[in-house]
Parts: structure tokens; sequence; C-alpha cells
């Protein structure tokens, strides 16, 4: 029979190390899928000042709309908002299918602003804030949708690998 | 499994296509709204050119009682509210409503901003081109059209009517109300037909997806796991299911590996009891 060997402090704490490493990528993932609910928060909150008629904000001073020059017409700005919210979805359907994670909600978060600055300097009716408002939900719904089902896959994943390792070292 | 493929795969395209749906609606509404006011608005500027046209007649032959009678006639009709001729000063002359003659208008109404924005009023002499469209939420939100009836070189020189003085710019001010009830009837019937298509649209997405994923993958998906269940359990003479494509690949490569586990031991039951080897061993 052969020497016993004795474990080297190296081998012991390699699985230690992966389970840490395991565990540091749960953790991001689960941060991850929490980013989804926060942009929606966060546009539910902006809509709430771009609501026609409350006032929050005041308006725009004269020197600085002849500045800026006249608002482009309402339908051109419906008919951009279209191209957007149909360009939006594709890209998020695209992304899903590869499969590909990652937060993209901030950047759409950003043009749904813009989109509710246009619209109030045209000063058009509370219809065109409904439009803006159901395509951000449209499109942050399902960023959030998207981001918590990758995380919730992968975390499944890293999970079942700690199970496994929390088999071999019973074992 | 079909849970976790549903909310993943369904919830998506639902969520995509009746979203879209629903933008889409909502602009489209925002249109036909504005060009059913602009039709209104139309229709409002016609009717006020005609009254004025008809008025002026009756006006330049000092003719009174026609006068109210053509404002009574107006103001029988269906959508007209009301309709009015008061002095510069506000107070009613002749009106569809008898009552209201002798009474003021109300000074703040947003039809009176266009020529009283600043100290003195702006009017000039041509009446339509300086009426005003507004929407009156004191008469029960209709659509008013105020045109200023300025004094014509026919009004103070005429022999039949030295009535006004020439240095009298503005005679009276007609107003015509229409009711929006119609419009906002319209658009409430389009508002409900748009909202029963998207929720169509939603019921029809959810299920022809639910439909095609079940017949088109789980099911096959099913069949081929059974199929494989029964081969590993050593049920090699089932028939592998019948499907296209990837399923039929799987349904094969799993025949043939339940197969390919068979001919190794066909070896060993021809080794077995009453076998010719058997014997010899």
């Amino acid at each position: 029979m052969g020497e016993k060997r004795e474990a080297s402090p190296e081998s012991i704490s390699r699985p230690e190390q992966t389970r840490a490493e395991i565990e540091e990528r749960i953790r991001t993932y689960r941060l991850q899928a929490r980013k989804g609910s926060l942009g929606l928060i966060l546009f539910v909150v902006i809509s709430i000042f771009a609501i026609p008629g409350f006032r929050f904000l005041p308006d725009l001073p004269e020197k600085a709309r002849q500045i800026l020059g006249a608002p482009p017409k309402p339908e051109w700005i419906s008919l951009a908002l279209v191209v957007y919210v149909f360009s939006a979805l594709i890209l998020i359907l695209a992304r899903i299918t590869q499969g590909s994670g990652g937060y993209r909600g901030w950047s759409h978060l950003f043009y749904i602003t813009s989109f509710y600055i246009f619209f109030g300097f045209t000063e058009v009716s509370r219809d065109s804030f409904w439009a803006v408002f159901v395509s951000g939900l449209i499109i942050l719904g399902l960023e959030n949708f998207a981001v918590r089902s990758h995380s919730k896959e992968v975390i499944e994943e890293e999970l079942e690998k700690l199970k496994r390792l929390e088999k071999a070292r019973g074992s | 499994m079909f849970r976790q493929f549903a909310s993943k795969e369904i919830i998506n395209v639902a969520m995509v296509v009746t979203g879209f749906t629903i933008v889409c609606c909502i602009l489209l509404y925002t249109f036909i709204k504005s060009d059913m006011i602009e039709g209104a608005k139309a229709y409002e500027s016609t009717l006020a050119d005609t009254i004025y046209r008809s008025m002026k007649y009756s006006m330049l032959k000092s003719d009174f009682g026609s006068l109210e009678q053509i404002l009574k006639d107006i103001g029988d009709q269906d959508r007209v509210e009301y309709a009015r001729i008061f002095k510069g000063l506000g107070e009613v002359r002749f009106s569809s409503d008898e009552s209201e003659i002798g009474t003021m208008v109300a000074g703040d109404s947003p039809g009176c901003a266009k020529c009283h924005q600043g100290s003195e009023p702006s009017f000039s002499m041509g009446s339509m081109t300086h009426s005003s469209l507004y929407l009156n939420e004191r008469e029960g939100g209709t659509l008013s059209m105020v045109v200023p009836i300025p004094n014509h070189p026919d009004c103070s020189t005429g022999d039949c009517h030295r009535y006004h003085p020439p240095e009298k710019e503005l005679l009276g001010v007609l107003e015509v109300g229409v009711s929006q009830e119609h419009v906002d009837h319209c658009l409430t019937l389009l508002k409900w037909r748009m909202f029963v298509f998207c929720v169509m649209i939603l019921i029809l997405t959810l299920g022809g997806v639910t439909a095609l994923l079940w017949r088109n993958v789980m099911l096959p998906l099913t069949q081929i796991a059974d199929f494989a269940e029964d081969r590993a359990a050593g049920n090699l003479d089932r028939e592998p299911p019948r499907g296209t494509g990837d399923f039929k690949r799987l349904a094969n490569a799993i025949e043939k590996m339940g197969s390919a586990t068979r001919q190794p031991g066909q070896g060993e039951e021809n080794t077995g009891e009453g076998s010719p080897d058997s014997e010899r061993s």
C-alpha cells in the first residue's frame, strides 16, 4: 500500500474558491434582474411628471423657444414613435432569441423621455401621452422580462453547479 | 414544461404584437380625433359664414324681425346650441333664445381673447379672417365661433340706412355654438371598437401561438420523451413516433441507440438455455 497522500492546502481551497465564484455570479445576476424593475419604476415616475396639465416643471422661457425654433409637426413625431417602437421591439426579440444577457433599458428610458419632451413642446392632446406611456410600458416591460428570464436561467445553472459541488464534497 | 415554454415564448409574442397594436391604435385614434375636430370646425365656419351673409341684407334693410327669425330657425337645428348677436360692449341684442336678450356675455371666455388681448380691441374689415373658434366649456363643451361684424360703407352711407355712424368700426359680434355631442359620441364608439379589436388581437395571438407551440413542439417532444423512456425501460418493440425534421432525426437516433444496445445482448441470448453453444460448454 502506498503512503497516504495528505490533502494540500491548495486542493482544499479550490472547491471553496469555486463556490465563492459561483455565489458571486449568482449575486451579480440577481442584481441584474432587479435593474428591469428599477427601469420600469423610473419610467412610471417620469410619466407622472409628463402628464398633460401636471406642470411640475416650469415652462420653457420664450427666448429658449426662439432659439430652438418651431417644434416638429405632431404627425411626424407620431410616425417617429411608431418606427422607434417597431425597431426597439425587433431588437429586443433578437436579443432574446440569441440569449444574450445584460439590461439595455436605460437607452430606451432616454428615448421615451425625449418623446414626452417633443409632444410636450407641440402641446398636443392627452391621447399622445397615452401612446408614449403604453410604448414605454411595452418596451421596458419586455426588457425587464428578458433580463429576468435570462438571469433566472443562469442562476438555475449556477445553483445546479453548486449542488454538484456540494455532492462531490460530501462524497 | 409547457408552462415554462409558455411563460417565455407566448408572453413575449403576446406583449410585442398586442402592445404594438395598442400603440398604433392610440395614435390612429389621435389622428382621427383631430380630423373629426377639423371637420367640425370647417362645418361651423361655413355655418357662421352663411348666417353672416344671410343677416347682412336683413340688417341693411333694418328688418329686425327677419333677423330674429333667422337666428331662431338656426338655433332650432339639431346640433346648433345657440346663435346670438351682441353689441361691442357685450350686451346680447339678438338671440335664438329670447331669454338671453339684454344679458351680458362673459368677457373672459377664450373666444374674446383673440381680439381683446391688449387694452384696445383689434379687428379689421375681414370678418371671417378674424373669427375665432374655441371650445366653450362654460356652455356645455360646445364649439363656438365668434365673428366680428364690421361697419361696411353700405352700413353707414345708404339712403335707407344711416343708423351707424362711419366712425363706429364694429357693429356687433355674431356668436354661434355647435354641440360636440355627435363628435364625442363617434369618438367614444371608435375608442370602444379599437379596444375590442386589441382584445381580439391579444386572444388570437395568445391562442394562435399556444396552439402552434403545442401542436408543433410540445406534442412531438412528449411523444419522443415517452419513446425514449420506453427504450430505456427495455421495451424495444415500440415503433418510433412519426415526425418531421429534427424530431424525426431525434426519434431515429434513439431507435438506433436502442438497436445498438440490443445487438451485443443478442449474442449473449444465443448462448443461453437451449442454444447449441450452451450444450458445448
